[in-house]
């Protein structure tokens, strides 16, 4: 069961990606309209997983995207572009992003894409743990 | 004298053209957008209000360029139409504006608090539980409009609009200290006397030595992001309901609201909030409970219960017992740690207590437990869906309902939903276009031109064209398979909006699917098997989370006004821009009237103005107009041409056809003949001047118009090939020399050609009407040519048909000779 962190600035889109990651999963959903709240979110920790939304006014997602690499190396950020802004989406994955999708969405593509991130978040995890034990078992 | 010869197109005709093509080009928008937003609505996609309001935007701009350009290319005949769409689009806006929240009752009893009152969903669930007898402690609701009349009283409006205008949305801060300005002012300001009033009197008729305040947001579910964060204040003396009440309606300016209304131009009226003041219930047991497992969807009520005041597990300072019923059963119980209790306090509000070590803390017994999940199930029943329950035991054991919502359930099944493929089942057809998705089973009845009517209710109607009139019988039909057409034709768009499944562009449908046979027709996959599959037609599970958005309930509003097709039958009383009631019903008159308009400004066009000669073998005097793309740029400044300048698509076809019949001479007459001709020229007002009239070909690179007089008789042939759906051939021929019988037995011959082509026909007297549309350009290149030969092949044909019987030789002839009379 994972925590996830859903940022954007239409409601009507926070409700539903709660409301379908929640039902869909057991991954719990916190969430945001305001991305500089989402960034504070962040900080203290805990998510293993930011959604976020590219256009947002006062702080776009790309700009989230930014800070929240810039407090955690291996964050996984998914983001979700409006229609035919595929060049932002581009820059989006240029600067780490995990993954992005496309408004409006299939639920399945979404549950899809979080799966694939879980996925991933868990596979360094046991990553890391071996490494960690190799390093442990060496010295 | 002729008229000196310009190069350049009337400019009237050209700019009618421009309109025309214009219009086809906003006809096509429209509909690709109609498919998309019937796509998005009924596949389970997850979009918001700014999708909604961006598609009804585009759609509404691409409408009014529609109706813009038929207005101008009919002269502003159709200026009625501009009428239409303007009440359309005031509709379509009424729907997406945000409830203007209206003057109504301040305060009411929680008993007849009811929906739409503007009181919030938890005071009208409560309001509803208690109509229907369930117990629910007494209290009432204040509306939201008793907020709004609250600030707009007082100056708060003014205060708050200023703040939010302050903010800087960059900095959490400044939302934050906007926020706590609000917030003091708002409980610095008194209610207006009437509210204070009349919140007074409710409460002192409660008779409640203590009360519960607590927000009833009107958007509280919607808005998760806002939900929870509201206040609500237990325990509250009555004398201290109206600061509570303010207290709770602070609670909503958090920097998150702030930032919504500062960023989305909406007023903070649209969050505004209903108050619930209930009887406060020292409750000796509190909690939830849900009606089913929200982890699996299975059936069993879950309790979670803890000793004192519910807030102590909601606020996470108590770990609660948690019961499981199944069926009537107590299957599991697992004791809480419940050392911090929450208690009423003596002077007000909730004292937390640590027990005492050692201290046992009572647990509700397994027979208050299974009576709860009786209560809680009865509750379900009433709403139809699994709920989540707050509840309360009273010190004398009575329960109580304090608030229900719907219960969130995780789903098993992840995907979109399919159907299982069918295994083992005859397929009759595959890989057919998905123009309405489902599936749906019926006797086949391929439709020949036998009247709507006679169609089968509950049939699988397979047509060759997807022309919009079969819409008259989407109620009827179960499933529809078309060998020509798209997604985007106005047929699908009717077929989606009334939910029968449909394939399109099956390629022989009418001979692989047998007349009267059972068939289901898969519009998942795209396939068609024999008999009836009943794995694919079980009806979908429909997506309850994604039809409660907002989004999507706005979308199948919007919906109703934009693409039910009313205007079915062009030659029907109703298709007429008075009867326009939604966007689709426009764009398909639009549509219909821009092709005849266009052919009537090109038979207006007969000045010779702009018109170049057009040298062949053929001895016709044929002037050309060139509207654009018609001739080959080596012959923009010749005024004569030859064939070998013409660059029109249709034209070249049509061309193809006259030349490869040829010039034949007048025809063998028989005594009888030339009588017909005589008596016929004889009726002729001015014989002479018909002689010497032009033939005229309005051309483009996509366009013809071809008006010509072949001996006696007028023919126009009008065509467009440009998108296949909006692409067409029609003809117009009547007259003759001959005697009326003889003119008659001839367009009897052409009608039979032209319907075996697939043409549809139109017979009256000796005038021949003949359309063909929605299929493939290369099938209408073909079927030009043919008729430029028919069209050859039938001059002064009619002065020879001196017998019935002639009409089915001559048919037989042209067939088989490969489109030539070899007479």
């Amino acid at each position: 069961m994972g925590r996830i962190l859903a940022v954007d600035d239409e409601l009507d889109m926070l409700t539903l990606l709660k409301m379908i990651i929640e039902s869909y999963t057991e991954h719990r959903v916190e969430v945001t309209n305001n991305p500089l709240e989402a960034v504070e979110m962040v900080g203290q920790g805990g998510y293993d997983l930011v959604l976020t939304d590219l256009k947002m006014p006062g702080m776009d997602g790309i700009e989230v995207l930014e800070r929240v690499k810039k407090m955690d190396e291996d964050a996984l950020v998914m983001v979700i572009t409006a229609y035919g802004s595929l060049e932002s989406a581009e820059e989006a994955m240029a600067k780490g992003a995990f993954d992005f999708i496309t408004k409006p969405f299939r639920k399945e593509q979404i549950l899809l894409g979080i799966d694939k991130a879980m996925r991933w978040r868990e596979m360094v995890r046991q990553n890391r743990e071996m490494k960690r034990r190799l390093e442990g078992a060496s010295e | 004298m002729r008229k000196a010869v310009r190069l350049e197109a009337p400019t009237g005709l050209l700019e009618r053209y421009r309109q025309y093509k214009r219009l086809l080009g906003a006809n096509s928008a429209i509909l690709t957008i109609l498919a998309d937003l019937q796509t998005k609505k009924s596949e389970g996609f997850l979009f918001d209000m700014a999708y909604v309001r961006a598609a009804v935007q585009r759609l509404g701009e691409e409408v009014a360029i529609l109706v813009q350009s038929l207005i101008s290319l009919s002269d502003g005949r159709f200026v009625d139409l501009e009428t239409a769409r303007q009440e359309i689009a005031a509709r379509l806006e009424r729907e997406l504006a945000p409830p203007e929240i209206t003057p109504g009752p301040l305060a009411l009893p929680l008993e007849e608090v009811g929906s739409g009152q503007f009181f919030g969903g938890k005071a009208e669930k409560l309001g509803e539980l208690t109509r229907r007898g369930f117990a629910v402690p007494p209290g009432f609701g204040a509306s939201a409009y008793a907020q709004k009349l609250f600030f707009e009283t007082s100056g708060l409006e003014t205060f708050i609009r200023e703040a939010i205008s302050r903010t800087d949305i960059r900095d959490l801060e400044s939302l934050r200290l906007a926020g706590q300005a609000i917030r003091d002012r708002l409980l610095a300001t008194p209610l207006p006397p009437e509210l204070s009033r009349t919140l007074g009197e409710h409460t002192a008729r409660l008779g409640a030595d203590r009360v519960a305040v607590r927000s009833s947001g009107l958007q509280e579910d919607g808005l998760v992001s806002f939900a929870g964060q509201f206040e609500s204040v237990l325990n509250v003396p009555p004398h201290q309901v109206e600061e509570r009440y303010k207290e709770v309606l602070a609670s909503q300016f958090t920097p998150r609201a702030l930032y919504y209304c500062h960023t989305s131009g909406f007023s903070y009226q649209e969050l505004a909030m209903g108050v619930l003041v209930m009887t406060m219930v020292e409750s000796r047991f509190a909690g939830v409970m849900y009606t089913a497992d929200p982890r699996t969807g299975e059936e069993a009520v879950i309790v979670n219960a803890v000793f004192g005041l519910g807030t102590a597990a909601v606020g996470g300072d108590a770990t609660p017992d948690v019961f499981r019923v199944e069926d009537g059963l107590l299957v599991l119980r697992r004791p809480g740690d419940k050392t911090r209790l929450h208690l009423c306090a003596a002077e007000g509000g909730v004292v937390e207590r640590q027990a005492a070590e050692g201290e046992a803390i009572p647990s509700p017994d397994d027979a208050a437990v299974l009576e709860l999940a009786a209560l809680g199930q009865a509750v379900a029943a009433h709403f139809g869906v699994p709920q989540d329950i707050a509840w309360a035991i009273s010190p004398q054991g009575r329960l109580l309902l304090l608030q229900a919502r719907p219960l969130h359930v995780v789903r098993k099944e992840k995907g979109d939903y399919r159907p299982p493929r069918v295994k083992g089942a005859a397929i009759l057809v595959e890989n057919g276009v998905i123009a309405s998705r489902g599936a749906a089973a019926g006797p086949v009845f391929v439709h020949l031109g036998q009247a709507l009517e006679s169609i089968p209710p509950g049939a699988v109607l397979v047509i060759q064209r997807a022309a919009p009139e079969y819409g008259l019988v989407a109620g009827r039909v179960a499933a529809v398979v078309s060998e020509g057409g798209s997604a985007t034709t106005h047929l699908a768009t009717v077929l989606r909006e009334a939910e029968v499944p449909a394939l399109f562009g099956v390629k022989d449908a009418a001979r692989l699917l047998p007349a009267g046979e059972m068939v289901t027709v898969d519009a998942y996959y795209g396939n068609i098997y024999r008999g009836r599959q009943e794995e694919l037609l079980k009806p979908p599970p429909g997506d309850a989370i994604v039809r409660q958005s907002r989004a999507y309930q706005a979308l199948e509003r919007v919906l109703r006004h934009i693409t039910p097709l009313n205007l079915l039958d062009p030659r029907g009383k109703n298709f007429h821009p008075h009867y326009c009631r939604t966007y689709h019903d426009i764009t398909r008159f639009a549509h219909e009237k821009a092709m005849t308009e266009l052919f009537q400004v090109s038979q207006a066009t007969r000045d010779g103005e702009g018109a170049r000669q057009l040298k062949s073998e053929l001895p016709l005097e044929i002037l050309v107009v060139d509207l654009g793309g018609g001739l080959v740029p080596e012959a923009a400044y010749q005024a004569v041409i030859t064939p070998a300048d013409l660059a029109s698509r249709p034209m070249l076809a049509y061309w193809r056809g006259m030349s490869a019949v040829g010039w034949k001479g007048p025809r063998p007459l028989d005594l009888a003949g030339f009588m017909s001709v005589v008596m016929g020229a004889a009726s002729d007002t001015n014989p002479m001047d018909r002689l010497q009239e032009h033939n005229y070909a309005i051309i483009a690179g996509d366009y013809l118009n071809f008006s010509s007089r072949l001996g006696y008789h007028f023919t126009t042939v009008d065509a467009y090939f440009g998108a296949p759906e909006e692409s067409y051939i029609t003809l117009t021929f009547y007259g003759g020399g001959a005697d009326l019988t003889r003119r008659i037995r001839r367009v009897q011959f052409m009608a039979r050609v032209l319907a075996h082509l697939e043409f549809r026909v139109e017979l009256k007297g000796d005038s021949l009407t003949v359309r063909l549309d929605r299929c493939d350009l290369n099938i209408l290149e073909e079927r030009l040519e043919i008729l430029g030969r028919l069209i050859m092949a039938c001059k002064q044909l009619d002065v020879t048909m001196d017998r019935d019987s002639l009409v089915d030789l001559y048919y037989q002839e042209f067939l088989s000779s490969g489109y030539n009379l070899n007479l």
